[in-house]
């Protein structure tokens, strides 16, 4: 992906290294999008995830 | 190469059982060569058809229930996990997700065809919420298409083993080292691309504690949320501030991206 958007002319592109999970597991600042619509799954695994 | 035969036949239930167990618990060994040489041993009457079909099948299901387990209880990490191991880890996550996305349960029945794909879904399926009694039903149908195809093309080619076993006869031990050969080869070649892209993946990569730095000193950057919606199961929260956008999105929505400061990507 950083590629594809060098190429589309964002030249200072970096990957966070860990991606979501590495920031996420740090106990980093999260935000939650209240307008975000979630695809469905299975009822209470979100719950299981997100505690 | 007779011997090798012999002991196929002989041992041919437990070897072809393991085998396609590992394979499809992740391990790179293709079992695909295995499965056709079980067909041809049945056209020659040395195997039978039920019992090999079965138990490959029966094998198949297994490991990819583990999967599928491991998947549900652990979420995308899992599927991370497999693909950083696979041999095919370029297109592993994110073909993974848009194929499951794209066909739900049914992307099961191919799945079995497609390298890469086959050990990735189960843990994606488990992880996206698949009920368990849909998951075994369509693993079953893709794990006995899968190995029925296998063992079906073997068996119409039966009579060339008979060949292939004359000729090995002559070559004797050469033949053996030059399938352990090849094989090396195969895994030798497969090991290298997956360094070269573990190493065009680990340059310019920003550690999430630099970022957070960034943020708190109030520098104008831009995060940008490239999971798929099928991680917003997992854990619908973003980094703050990061703009959210579809892998496939990239090309109609770039504009959208400022080009006069810092992009920071990220997915799982």
């Amino acid at each position: 992906m950083a590629l594809k958007l060098r190429a589309k002319g964002i030249k200072q592109v970096r990957p966070l290294a860990g991606g979501f999970f590495g920031w996420r597991d740090k106990g980093y600042p999260m935000y939650l999008d209240p307008a975000l619509e979630v695809p469905k799954g299975r009822p209470g695994h979100l719950a299981a995830h997100t505690a | 190469m007779h011997e090798l035969m012999d002991f196929l036949v002989a041992n041919g239930y437990l070897v072809l059982f393991l085998w396609v167990l590992g394979e499809q618990a992740g391990l790179p060994v293709p079992s695909a060569p295995l499965l056709l040489a079980a067909g041809a041993l049945i056209g020659l009457h040395k195997l039978d058809a039920a019992a090999v079909v079965l138990l490959s099948t029966v094998a198949s299901v297994s490991a990819d229930l583990l999967w599928f387990r491991l998947g549900r209880r652990r979420g995308a990490k899992v599927l991370n996990f497999l693909c950083k191991v696979s041999l095919e880890p370029d297109s592993c996550v994110r073909t993974t997700q848009s194929r499951i996305a794209k066909s739900g349960p049914r992307s099961l029945l191919l799945a079995k065809f497609i390298p890469g794909f086959s050990t990735a879904a189960p843990p994606l399926a488990g992880a996206g919420g698949m009920s368990l009694a849909r998951f075994l039903l369509f693993d079953f149908l893709g794990s006995l298409l899968w190995v029925g195809s296998l063992v079906l093309l073997g068996f119409a080619f039966s009579h060339q083993l008979e060949l292939l076993a004359a000729y090995s006869a002559r070559l004797g031990a050469w033949l053996l080292v030059l399938l352990l050969a090849a094989l090396a080869a195969f895994l030798w070649r497969k090991y290298g691309q997956r360094r070269r892209f573990v190493k065009d993946l680990a340059v310019a990569r920003i550690p999430a504690e630099e970022l957070k730095a960034r943020l708190e000193a109030g520098e104008a950057v831009t995060i940008v949320d490239l999971r798929h919606p099928l991680d917003w199961l997992t854990d619908p929260r973003t980094l703050p501030g990061a703009l959210r956008m579809k892998p496939d999105e990239i090309e109609e929505r770039n504009q959208e991206i400022p080009r006069d400061r810092e992009v920071i990507l990220y997915c799982t």
